[in-house]
């Protein structure tokens, strides 16, 4: 009887905050868009992904199709971006590369805020000993350079974009947990938080459904930072040869492979390399205008 | 102080340690004994277990990483599989490089980007601070290796200025040195302007200017220096994120560093050299941070020790 008396409260008070919280997000969602560089970065993003989801159908020729007759040939009708040294198509390669970009990020970026979300929720949330150990970790994790450490593990496991992801996810969480776990212990310390524990709700409802919701602004922002880095990182390891391997058409490895060529034949760096940039570019413009009204603490 | 500073160098120890033990395992755990590689595929048992024996690869895994740490604090990071030579001799061939180049890409750095970031933070919503922090975005969205790549396009080839690759003559340092400088003073003008902005907002600036201070000597002499202490402790920071970065610049430009050095011995699986550039390396980024840390409590007197 008692409990259900506190269930019928719940559901009650869940509708008018849920509605007063969307009323606030439509309003900042709407500056939001008013915002020119936020609309750029959003657009680039969205043709990214267009293209990343289409990429079949908008390259001309398949990836790891080899040409030999038409090796290094400069950007002409035929080749829009031109060929490399064993006559492939720059522009289907690096169209196809998109999908790498794409999903070594998301998946770097995922990976690593799983990995922080735990740790962070567990350590903000119930504190003391388990909070000292968890942090003790992070600390040294985030002390540690994030280049070296993803190099060293993918020595170890091998190159490849499977363990590059890994790598870089191993080394990039602690940012996630610090900031999770501040959230947690400030939202702690609230008093809704403090009503929810009266109320005799289950720590998992607790985080979930209280906690969680009003640390995301914070999440999502860092998320959105985190994925650039996660580019270039997965661009710059590729390009020393220890993510994608041939003919995986990375944007790094396609820079790599033209190294050798960049006097005769720089078009095999330049478009890949211009496109990696204007995407990470975008990534930040969009980055940097969505942390400042969601959460202008951090800028 | 100096009791702050004996705390900081305690605290490095367990992530010496981590460290120490994340190297380890990750070299130790990986496919690919190194005795296939010194033995070849076709050796005798007899010579493998030798072998084995040699590197000590017989003993348990704990007791390797004793005497791994061992080996550390007395200065032997091993014997490279393919040179035949100790590690840390290879490794303090190399090392000067790196630091040559990591000094002066940060000096650089910080005499490029504290200007324009003060500037854009004075001038603030003009076209001055549009156009650097412009900039800035951009630097911070070009991959250094790409950035590399380009500079070396512009100056080594199209105008034949300097020297394509390789190291030696002070030429073979300015297109590195740029490269590294104008990428970290991108991330470094964006904290100097957040800084100054900081500053300027505060009461005592508004209280200088109703005392009918000059503009200029609010400025540079009360905001400029109380802006200057979150980016002086950068200067630590910068340092070991360079010495990790050594590993992508040394590569682009052909530069004989340890980053270089770390990255051919992958390739050549010559582990202890890995291992052994990762760990010096790591260690200057951590004093870097330490570095930091000393800095920091060495100009804000508000810092406890």
């Amino acid at each position: 009887m008692k409990e259900n008396y506190l269930i019928q409260q719940d559901n009650k008070l869940e509708p008018e905050h849920s509605s007063y919280e969307s009323s606030k997000q439509l309003e900042l969602f709407k500056e939001f868009l008013s915002n020119k560089t936020a609309i750029f970065g959003a657009a680039i993003m969205f043709i990214t992904i267009i293209t990343a989801i289409f990429a079949p159908v908008i390259a001309p020729y398949p990836y790891d199709y080899i040409d030999l007759p038409k090796m290094l040939t400069p950007p002409n009708n035929e080749h829009i971006f031109g060929t490399d040294d064993l006559g492939r198509d720059i522009f289907s390669r690096v169209v196809y590369g998109t999908r790498i970009s794409l999903v070594v990020g998301f998946g770097v970026v995922a990976l690593s805020l799983l990995i922080g979300l735990v740790l962070g929720v567990i350590a903000g949330y119930f504190g003391g000993r388990i909070d000292s150990i968890i942090m003790g970790i992070t600390d040294i994790f985030g002390s540690l350079p994030v280049i070296l450490l993803a190099i060293a593990i993918i020595a170890a496991l091998g190159p490849n974009l499977i363990n590059l992801i890994i790598a870089m996810a191993l080394v990039s969480w602690s940012r996630y947990t610090r900031l999770i776990r501040a959230e947690f212990l400030s939202l702690r310390e609230q008093e809704f938080i403090e009503a929810t524990r009266v109320l005799g709700m289950s720590s998992f409802r607790t985080i979930f459904k209280h906690m969680l919701p009003n640390a995301m602004a914070p999440i999502i922002v860092l998320t959105t930072m985190e994925f650039p880095v996660a580019i270039i990182s997965e661009a710059s390891l590729s390009f020393l040869g220890l993510g994608a391997q041939p003919p995986t058409p990375s944007w790094g490895s396609i820079i790599s492979g033209g190294r050798m060529y960049i006097v005769e034949a720089p078009w095999i760096i330049f478009f890949p390399g211009l496109l990696l940039a204007i995407l990470v570019l975008a990534f930040n413009l969009f980055g940097d205008s969505l942390r400042d009204f969601l959460d202008p603490r951090l800028k | 102080m100096l009791r702050y500073i004996i705390k900081k160098l305690l605290l490095m120890i367990p992530a010496l340690l981590g460290l120490t033990i994340i190297v380890f395992l990750i070299l130790h755990l990986s496919p690919g004994s190194p005795v296939d590689l010194i033995a070849g595929p076709n050796a005798s048992p007899e010579v493998r277990e030798n072998i084995e024996k040699k590197l000590g690869l017989d003993q348990s895994l704990h007791a390797q990483y004793f005497t791994f740490i061992k080996n550390i604090l007395t200065g032997d990071l091993g014997t490279s599989i393919l040179q035949n030579r100790s590690v840390a001799e290879i490794i303090s061939e190399r090392i000067r490089i790196t630091f040559e180049l990591g000094i002066y890409a940060l000096i650089f750095s910080f005499v490029i980007s504290i200007p324009i970031g003060v500037i854009a933070a004075i001038k603030r919503n003009t076209m001055a601070d549009y156009v650097s922090m412009t900039g800035a975005l951009i630097g911070l969205s070009l991959p250094t290796f790409l950035f590399g790549l380009l500079l070396l396009y512009i100056f080594g080839y199209k105008l034949g200025w300097l020297p394509l690759s390789g190291y030696g003559t002070y030429q073979h340092l300015i297109l590195p040195t740029l490269t590294v400088g104008l990428t970290d003073a991108a991330i470094t003008a964006r904290m100097v302007r957040s800084s100054m902005l900081e500053q300027i907002r505060q009461d005592y600036i508004r209280t200088a200017k109703s005392k009918g201070l000059r503009e200029e000597k609010i400025l540079f002499k009360h905001a400029l220096k109380n802006a200057m202490i979150p980016i002086i402790t950068l200067f630590g920071m910068r340092l070991g994120l360079i010495f990790g970065g050594s590993v992508i610049i040394e590569t682009v430009f052909s530069i004989p560093g340890i980053g270089k050095l770390m990255v051919d011995s992958i390739f050549s699986r010559d582990y202890p050299i890995v291992q052994g550039s990762i760990l010096v390396l790591a260690t200057l980024v951590l004093i870097g941070n330490l570095i930091s840390d000393i800095l920091y409590a060495a100009v804000d007197p508000r810092i406890k020790y």
